[in-house]
């Protein structure tokens, strides 16, 4: 009975917004209820997209980089307490996950994923935590990394 | 021959001071409680304030404690630049006492957490820290790449002749049936660092510029993540008051409660099999702990400076004892094919970077040096090594603190040289 119950939860959640990075922006609605979000338009080099900013109640701020296509090519979050990597990064989450078991010196100040298809930082420390990531092949013509913010 | 150098020096007095199990009748226990109470004017809280009818000269606390760099406890691998301290926690106002080796010391963090699996003796008594309605509080710890997940229990703590009376502490994977479950919002898409192989520590003594470990945002209303009270084997997400919050030892200590002095001794290239050092409770109020030439430079209410290297302006930057490299973007440098996150040039780099207060007052520049990872010794647990990081940090982790005393003061707190939140070296 206890894996039923957080399965079914795991499920409800994914038919609202099972996506964030690479997909959908993520509703933190469904766990965060205390979250307040802002939509703002954006543009670079002639290429329309839009930030949908959420301030989750432990106070840090996930953004999501949403392109006209509705996918979220890009993520940032900055704030206290980390966000729930599996609602932010979504599939690329495993990406990260992976990277960090193979480290070979122990050490989990700062966690890097550098490949061809999703670049993910994850640093900071206790009280001030941030992070970014991106999916290389779906960001929109004339923005970089830098963008992110 | 820098190994050579070096090794017969080095002794390891925290591999030899295993687990002691102070029990109910330890000598061991009775002596340094004793030797506290020597030390202390005041021992006994309050017991016998009236008692002095002369004034006398007060007896300094012994103040420092050993700190050692080494290859860490023996469920660890691989690690590298982590500086360690032995902690004493005791059933509160007994002496009921176990020593832990082996406890990463963290400017980065704040509080004590104490990995309970296979190491916390259970015959010593913690209390649980409850919320006002009766409930265990649980604490989830979310660190950048994963998660710890335990209760928190009272316990005196002592460093040295320090002592944090009634402290509560983070007991991380607590093994009673009320933690058994980890809650979805601590575990989801993160692994468990819960473990002294994950952490390559026994535990860690979070000694950095803040009294509590969430503070004010914990304090006003539940964040989601971090504090929970558990009933049975339900916790649900709650706001916790500061005074129960998971804290700094040092703010809690009745003296030498400013700040911290860590020293090390530099590490030359090629890097070193152990490094001893110390870290001295206190600034400004011993011999010890004075200021010499160092620089104060002030903190953000976040506990950030900033950092300009190569032309950018890197606003999240910090100093941070539990980093075990210097973390920074430079995406010129190669990154190591078998560390991964790391760095590996094919010559040592010399570099530098300027570091300026948050607010405006102190700026210096720092060169620092970073060494291919994969080509060290493997016995190598101390050396000038770096790593990636995101566009806006540079972590300034244990290699900058080879060769320094680093200041830590906490925020609020008086010092010679100001109020904290500041770092100075």
């Amino acid at each position: 009975m206890r894996i039923i119950v957080p399965l079914f939860l795991l499920s409800a959640y994914c038919t609202t917004a099972c996506a964030a990075l690479g997909g959908a922006p993520t509703d933190f609605g469904t766990k965060d209820s205390g979250r307040q979000v802002r939509v703002l338009a954006a543009s670079k080099a002639g290429s329309n997209y839009s930030i949908n900013e959420s301030t989750l109640s432990s106070g840090t701020v996930v953004r999501e980089y949403v392109a006209s296509s509705g996918i979220v090519f890009a993520v940032s979050w900055t704030g206290p307490i980390m966000p729930d990597l599996q609602a932010v990064l979504g599939k690329h989450v495993d990406a990260l996950n992976t990277e960090a078991a193979k480290k070979s010196r122990a050490g989990n100040s700062q966690v890097s994923v550098n490949r061809p298809d999703v670049v993910i930082y994850s640093g900071g420390h206790m009280r001030a935590y941030e992070g970014r990531a991106w999916v290389t092949s779906e960001l929109p013509t004339g923005f970089t990394a830098d963008d992110i913010q | 021959m820098r190994f050579f150098a070096s090794r017969t020096h080095f002794h390891h007095p925290l591999k030899r001071i295993s687990r002691t199990h102070a029990l109910t009748a330890s000598r061991l226990a009775r002596s340094l409680a004793a030797a506290a109470c020597l030390a202390l004017t005041a021992c006994g809280g309050g017991g016998g304030g009236s008692t002095a009818t002369t004034p006398t000269t007060p007896v300094a606390v012994n103040n420092t404690v050993p700190m050692m760099v080494d290859s860490g406890p023996a469920a660890a691998s691989g690690v590298i630049n982590q500086p360690y301290v032995s902690v004493t926690i005791c059933a509160p106002g007994t002496t009921t006492c176990q020593t832990i080796d082996h406890v990463l010391v963290d400017t980065g963090s704040y509080g004590l957490r104490i990995i309970a699996p296979g190491l916390l003796d259970p015959s010593i008594s913690l209390p649980a820290v409850q919320t006002s309605a009766g409930a265990a509080v649980g604490e989830c710890v979310k660190f950048t790449s994963g998660y710890t997940w335990g209760s928190v229990k009272l316990a005196d703590v002592k460093l040295g002749g320090e002592v944090a009376s009634r402290l509560p502490i983070n007991i991380v994977g607590d093994t009673s049936a009320t933690f058994a479950t980890t809650p979805s919002a601590c575990s989801s898409g993160a692994s468990n660092l819960g473990t002294v192989a994950k952490l390559g520590a026994n535990g860690i003594l979070g000694i950095g510029v803040f009294k509590e470990d969430c503070g004010n945002n914990c304090a006003s209303s539940p964040a989601s993540g971090q504090y929970y009270a558990c009933t049975g084997t339900t916790c649900s997400s709650t706001s916790l008051p500061l005074v129960q919050q998971v804290s700094n030892p040092v703010a809690a200590f009745p003296q030498d409660n400013n700040g911290v002095i860590l020293v090390l001794p530099s590490v030359p290239a090629g890097g070193l099999n152990s490094v001893a050092g110390s870290l001295i409770f206190g600034i400004g109020t011993q011999a010890n702990n004075a200021f010499a030439s160092e620089t104060v430079y002030a903190t953000n209410n976040v506990g950030n400076f900033t950092t300009t290297y190569k032309g950018k302006v890197l606003g999240s930057s910090y100093l941070d004892s539990g980093s075990n490299g210097y973390y920074f973007p430079d995406s010129t440098i190669a990154l190591c094919s078998n560390s991964t996150g790391f760095y590996c040039p094919a010559g040592a780099l010399s570099l530098s970077a300027v570091n300026t207060a948050a607010d405006g007052k102190t700026s210096s520049t720092v060169s620092f040096n970073v060494e291919n990872v994969d080509s060290l010794a493997a016995a190598v647990s101390a050396a000038s090594v770096g790593g990636t990081a995101s566009s806006n940090t540079f972590d300034w982790g244990l290699p900058f603190f080879f060769g320094r005393r680093v200041f830590v003061a906490i925020e609020n707190a008086g010092t010679p040289k100001g109020t904290g939140p500041y770092w100075a070296y």
